[in-house]
């Protein structure tokens, strides 16, 4: 009688599979981490009424937005003393940008500064290719934020009503500026 | 009676003078606070004067872009009250300081949380325009912007002296606001729309953004990264195809291939200071700064010539 004795080939067919097995698991673990771990890049959508201070705005607009701001904190600082806002001559002749007349303000469209009532400043762009024209509304609370407003129009008439909506229906833009400490920081702020 | 009245009288002029102490004990020892980079020294120490201490996280003599913390450093952060940030990629380092500190839940003060931000250009733009330039101390606006911030956070955190640290904040950008406006009053004539600048650095958009230009390039790949002789090349090409007339180079990190780039384009170059360089210092900020601007006025000078 005799014995049959079965001699398998000598190739590595079942350690292949189980070398590829077990990269499979590694790659599905890999990425079960990676999805709950990873951070999602929420982006900041704008409604249609506003634009953004960084991306939309020319170096030239940016300019007079930056300046504008920091002239805000003044105002709001001299209204705790007087109620009535700083008239925009006063502005100028404490050497504030950008109602100050310099070489400055001549590359950046020659904006005529004048206040509305108690509640707002505007400068009209003489050169609305270069930048628009700028609206401050300045809020009832002293510790209010600055509300800017952008218009790229050739309008050269004050608008008659300050209300977003009716801005908005005149073709003003809100400014819009955000503030992302966290994108090249470990924690975010 | 008499001498009751006399013992009286003691004992109120005894209380009377140990009041000024009790009521300094009464507010704690003035801050402390912490700052990561040079000009916010020059800032913060204007602002406090003598009512607070301002400790350097990174002793001088570091570069800010190649700082590692070292223990003694984080160490520091364990006997502050507070620390000023720039906050938006200038001192990154500044959180893993804090978080291996004895006091990882320290106060912080966000300077640029007011600041209009522009995007970073160069090889720092990566991420679609999410990375920010952070030289924002670099413009006199950007800085009177985080003057104010910072005076107005500290004012809450110290309130008996907030008024006292808001009119200094307000005299401080009165005489930052003079150095700008001395350095435009000298430019007569407004550089033209093909007055065309590059830069070495992606530091100085802020500061030329108040002369109303704008950077045309960037030069250098990457912060203290020279560029290779084919990117060089690349560079001079397209600084001759862009037309632009003058570079700002950096004068505390001078580099040999600047020399290069000026004898074969033919671009004039300026070098500007970034002000993080050396000792600390109240009047560091207002010298430097007006070094800078009297730099962008005499390029805009000599382009006019």
């Amino acid at each position: 009688m005799s014995r049959v004795q079965v001699v398998r080939p000598a190739g590595a067919g079942h350690e292949t599979l189980y070398v590829l097995l077990v990269s499979l698991l590694i790659l599905l673990a890999a990425a079960g981490v990676v999805a709950l771990h990873g951070e999602r890049h929420e982006e900041v959508t704008l409604p249609a009424h506003q634009i953004d201070a960084r991306r939309d705005l020319n170096a030239a607009e940016q300019g007079v937005y930056a300046d504008l701001r920091v002239a805000f904190d003044e105002v709001q600082a001299q209204r705790e003393d007087t109620p009535q806002l700083v008239p925009v001559d006063v502005l100028a002749e404490e050497g504030f940008p950008p109602f100050v007349v310099d070489v400055s303000s001549i590359s950046r469209g020659q904006h005529q500064w004048q206040l509305l009532g108690n509640t707002a400043y505007l400068g009209l762009s003489q050169d609305s290719s270069v930048a628009g024209s700028f609206l401050l509304l300045v809020p009832s609370a002293l510790d209010g934020v600055a509300d800017i407003w952008l218009s790229r129009s050739n309008a050269t008439a004050a608008p008659s009503d300050l209300s977003p909506a009716a801005l908005q229906v005149a073709g003003w833009k809100q400014v819009a500026a955000h503030y992302d400490a966290g994108v090249t920081r470990q924690h975010q702020h | 009676m008499l001498r009751s009245t006399l013992a009286r009288r003691v004992l109120s002029l005894f209380i009377a003078c140990a009041l000024p102490a009790l009521a300094f004990a009464d507010n704690g020892k003035p801050l402390r606070i912490g700052i990561t980079l040079h000009p916010y020294y020059s800032y913060v120490t204007n602002i406090v004067g003598d009512k607070a201490e301002v400790v350097p996280l990174i002793p001088a003599g570091f570069n800010p872009h190649a700082y590692e913390p070292r223990a003694e450093d984080i160490k520091r952060i364990g006997t502050l009250d507070v620390i000023v940030l720039n906050g938006v990629g200038h001192d990154d380092f500044a959180d893993r300081m804090i978080a291996a500190s004895e006091k990882p839940n320290i106060a912080t003060i966000e300077s640029n949380a007011n600041v209009p931000l522009l995007a970073a250009t160069g090889i720092a733009a990566r991420g679609a325009g999410k990375v920010v330039n952070p030289h924002t101390f670099l413009s006199i606006s950007a800085s009177i912007a985080q003057v104010n911030n910072i005076a107005r956070e500290l004012g809450k955190l110290d309130p008996d002296n907030a008024k006292f640290y808001s009119k200094n904040a307000r005299d401080y950008a009165k005489r930052l606001r003079k150095l700008r406006a001395d350095a435009l009053a000298q430019v007569t004539e407004a550089p033209n729309p093909e007055f065309r600048v590059a830069t070495i650095h992606a530091a100085y958009d802020y500061l030329v953004r108040e002369f109303g230009l704008e950077v045309t390039a960037v030069v250098e790949p990457a912060h203290g990264i020279e560029p290779s002789p084919s990117q060089l090349k690349k560079t001079i090409d397209q600084l001759k195809a862009l037309d632009v007339k003058v570079i700002f180079s950096e004068m505390d990190f001078p580099s040999a291939y600047v020399e290069t780039i000026q004898r074969e384009s033919g671009v004039k170059i300026y070098p500007l200071t970034h002000i993080s360089y050396g000792e600390y210092s109240k009047e560091k900020y207002e010298v430097e700064m007006k070094r800078n601007l009297d730099t962008v006025v005499r390029a805009i000078k000599e382009s006019q010539a």
